[in-house]
């Protein structure tokens, strides 16, 4: 057991996952001897070579690309894109290949690979460098799309999304990486993907969030227990698609209300594919209309206002409180 | 803040109209829509409909007055969502709106809306634009959840008084709509304002104390208790009324006879005990309760006459090809008496799973009218409290009521040894009117030896 910040707890499960399987390999821009923009590769170019860990030139349809032709081949790659934000030059890529493989060759070839991009804002950045756009990919069928909260869910969602037999879209936020520490253990933990955390258990409202956001969510619960003394539920999605529906559904026909909070764009965002599974699964206990905290239907913007643009704590505060008055 | 309400432009370059009806009160609380005001102009008698729901305040004008385009109407209170919002099926914390969609609420008369009655919307329509009525036939403001409680307790929101923000029916509401006609009540409440009614509907629902039903005797009136020292009166909650007027019901009504006996369930207990861990790793807890419950339910089917109601006015047995059985439960609140489905067809273990759902469901205040309803028999087991014995009054409108007391160790001859036997006392009441001393005791007998040899429970004999 040692305590990690996310970046050390992902080249964890980097390092472990390739000492385990050698089928596993790394490839993107600046993963090897540099170690990668943030460093989650850190040391494993010294560790396991040239033709395990990869050094990409920039271009990041060649790095999917290549991925989706090794794991046809039957290696499995895990992919770095700088930033989420780039990853339209490898949409195609992402979308036309990898997703359909599987339904294309009629199950006899899958691909298992993983896609790690840093998105988010908040850490004054410029423009790409903070975008939310997981909804992309949790709308594409044939992906899977992951969004850990700390470290040591993190380290538990990347192992299983090597291990997974189709590809994974792994988002990491940036403002996280650092955040915070955790104990994660030294054995290889596995976290299994479509599987949301309740994080505090709660009667009156049932707060969903995910990645940054969920930090967000666990404050306003504690304010929301200490100034209106009312017991919030805070669920952590965890994976964004396969959405656990039954977890969501559970709580809030527990609490009759829920408020979702994510950090990308309000319209067609997550939250209305959540809001929609509640009203599916626990309509006859909604006491008020679902609410969404997001963020503005605005291109990201610059940092001198992401700020404002993103969710914060009276955001979320007000949304709740509005709920559990209606 | 008070919203007041200016003469629109009529249109068609019209600058006065004279005012021929005020259809409103000050007072009033009215819909978005509503008609307010009929005035004439140089082309037409128009109605002007309210631009939004809320309590007039103050009505400025009166019949025959001339007003310009702009002049003051009416000022609105400021006590409800502005218009363009939702709109509520009903402001008015006094009325019950009738459900028919013809009927319009005009602030104090509901009236029927024919093709010619109304027109001309405020601003833009022609005077043969066609008629705006309020129809309050459609959906009644109210959240799922409360949906789900009106239907769960056969509550038509149409008809209940809503108290709720922005006209919104509550879960209270329905409550209060459940307990009995909402009329007197309603009657019997002045309009308060919005906070005072928030304030109210946020306090612990409290039945307004009523007359019990009755049941054509009336009782003597009772002395001033006061003359001999000090008292509290305190309004029957509604389910403690439910109980007192089923209670009279019964006992007026059906002229009760009850027959006793006691059953030897040393052998019963022991089965329960050397079962009972191989029934908890099933997750169920096996109970005395359970066992009775199957031996009533085989019992019935030999003795129908004790499954039925009898239908007095057509002079006929009502005998039903169901056994559902009820189970009194003593909760906080007073006695709820769920029903388990067709016990007579189920396995034990299934009996005494649901029937621990069942009561944990009921005493957790979760049961559904469907736990409430269509039981053909009812037990009442008050065992755990103590007691020899008790006279059970039957569960109107079954026709027999099985009382049971607890069990005791006594001491019993047996082949001309004293023993000690285990020995649980029964009082079967039953409608003497349906069944005679004779068929009581033989259904009696017949529970009490099935309790003695459990496994006739097993062979369902």
């Amino acid at each position: 057991m040692a305590k990690l910040n996310m970046v050390k707890a992902l080249n964890l499960a980097l390092l472990q996952e390739m000492e385990r399987d050698e089928d596993v390999l790394i490839i993107g821009e600046d993963v090897g001897v540099d170690g990668g923009v943030f460093r989650v590769t850190e040391d494993l170019h010294r560790k396991f070579g040239s033709k395990r860990v990869i050094d990409s030139p920039l271009a990041e349809a060649a790095i999917v690309g290549t991925s989706v032709g090794m794991a046809l081949y039957g290696l499995k790659p895990v992919c770095e894109i700088q930033f989420s934000g780039f990853a339209f030059q490898c949409f195609h890529q992402i979308e036309n290949h990898a997703a359909r493989y599987r339904m294309r060759s009629q199950g006899r070839f899958g691909i298992s690979m993983v896609i790690r991009m840093p998105y988010g804002g908040g850490v004054r950045a410029l423009e790409h460098h903070s975008e939310s756009e997981e909804q992309f990919y949790a709308h594409v069928p044939g992906l899977k799309m992951v969004i850990p909260s700390g470290p040591r869910n993190a380290r538990g969602l990347l192992v299983s999304a090597i291990r997974d037999p189709d590809p994974v879209i792994f988002f990491e936020h940036k403002a996280l990486y650092h955040a915070a520490k955790e104990d994660v253990p030294d054995e290889i933990e596995a976290l299994p993907i479509g599987r949301a955390q309740l994080v505090r258990e709660g009667s009156d409202l049932t707060l969903i969030a995910y990645g940054a956001m969920l930090r967000l969510a666990r404050e306003a619960a504690q304010v929301l227990h200490d100034e209106d003394g009312v017991e919030v539920e805070v669920i952590d999605l965890l994976t964004i698609s396969p959405l656990d529906r039954d977890a969501i559904t559970a709580s809030v026909r527990k609490t009759g209300r829920a408020v979702i909070v994510h950090e990308a764009p309000r319209s067609f965002g997550p939250g209305a594919e959540i809001a929609t599974s509640i009203m599916e699964g626990a309509f006859l206990s909604l006491e008020a209309p679902i609410a969404r905290v997001a963020a503005y239907d605005v291109p990201f913007v610059g940092f001198a206002r992401e700020k404002a643009n993103v969710p914060d704590l009276a955001r979320v505060l007000a949304a709740a409180r509005e709920t559990l008055a209606y | 803040m008070p919203r007041p309400f200016t003469l629109p432009d009529l249109g068609e370059g019209l600058t006065e109209a004279e005012i021929r009806k005020v259809l409103v009160r000050e007072g009033d609380v009215i819909r978005e829509d509503a008609p307010l005001l009929e005035v004439e102009t140089d082309k037409a008698t128009v109605e002007i409909p309210s631009p939004m729901s809320g309590r007039i305040e103050k009505i400025h004008v009166r019949p025959d007055q001339t007003v310009k385009v702009g002049d003051v109407l009416v000022t609105f209170a400021d006590a409800a969502a502005p218009a363009g919002k939702e709109s509520p099926a009903t402001l008015d914390p006094t009325r019950r709106l009738a459900p028919t969609p013809e009927t319009v609420v005009d602030g104090g008369r509901a009236r029927q809306v024919g093709a010619q009655a109304t027109s001309a919307a405020a601003g833009s329509a022609a005077p043969s634009a066609p008629a705006r009525g309020v129809a309050v036939g459609g959906p009644v403001p109210a959240t799922p959840a409360t949906r789900r409680l009106a239907r769960e307790l056969g509550v038509d929101l149409h008809t209940v008084r809503a108290t709720g923000r922005g006209g919104r029916v509550t879960d209270d509401d329905v409550r209060a709509a459940a307990g009995a006609p909402t009329d007197a009540r309603v009657a019997a409440r002045a309009p308060g304002d919005a906070a005072e009614r928030a304030a109210e509907s946020a306090r612990e629902p409290r039945a307004a104390a009523r007359p019990l039903a009755s049941v054509g005797m009336e009782p003597p009136p009772l002395p001033k208790f006061e003359q001999w020292g000090p008292i509290e009166r305190q309004p029957l909650s509604h389910l403690r009324r439910t109980i007192a007027d089923r209670m009279t019901l019964a006992a007026t009504v059906i002229p009760h006879v009850t027959h006793f006996d006691r059953a030897d369930i040393t052998d019963l207990d022991a089965v329960i005990r050397r079962n009972l861990e191989a029934a908890r790793e099933q997750g169920v807890t096996l109970t005395l309760t359970a066992f009775l419950l199957k031996a009533a339910a085989l019992a019935l089917k030999a003795h129908p006459q004790f499954n039925a109601s009898l239908d007095a006015a057509a002079g006929e047995l009502i005998v039903k090809h169901y056994v559902h059985l009820g189970v009194a439960v003593a909760t906080e609140r007073g006695l709820i008496v769920p029903a388990l489905r067709d016990v007579d067809r189920k396995p034990l273990l299934a009996v005494a799973r649901e029937l621990g759902a069942l009561a944990a469901r009921v005493r957790e205040g979760k049961a559904t009218l469907d736990d409430l309803r269509g039981s053909t028999f009812t037990i009442t087991n008050i065992g755990a409290l103590g007691g020899t014995g008790a006279i059970p009054i039957i569960n109107y409108p079954e026709v027999a009521i099985l009382g049971v007391a607890r069990a005791r160790e006594e001491a019993v001859v047996r082949d001309g040894q004293i023993v000690p036997r285990l020995l649980l006392p029964l009082s079967l009441t039953f409608d003497h009117r349906v069944a005679d001393g004779a068929d009581g005791a033989r259904f009696a007998s017949d529970i009490v030896r099935r309790l003695e040899r459990p496994e006739h429970l097993l062979l369902d004999l």
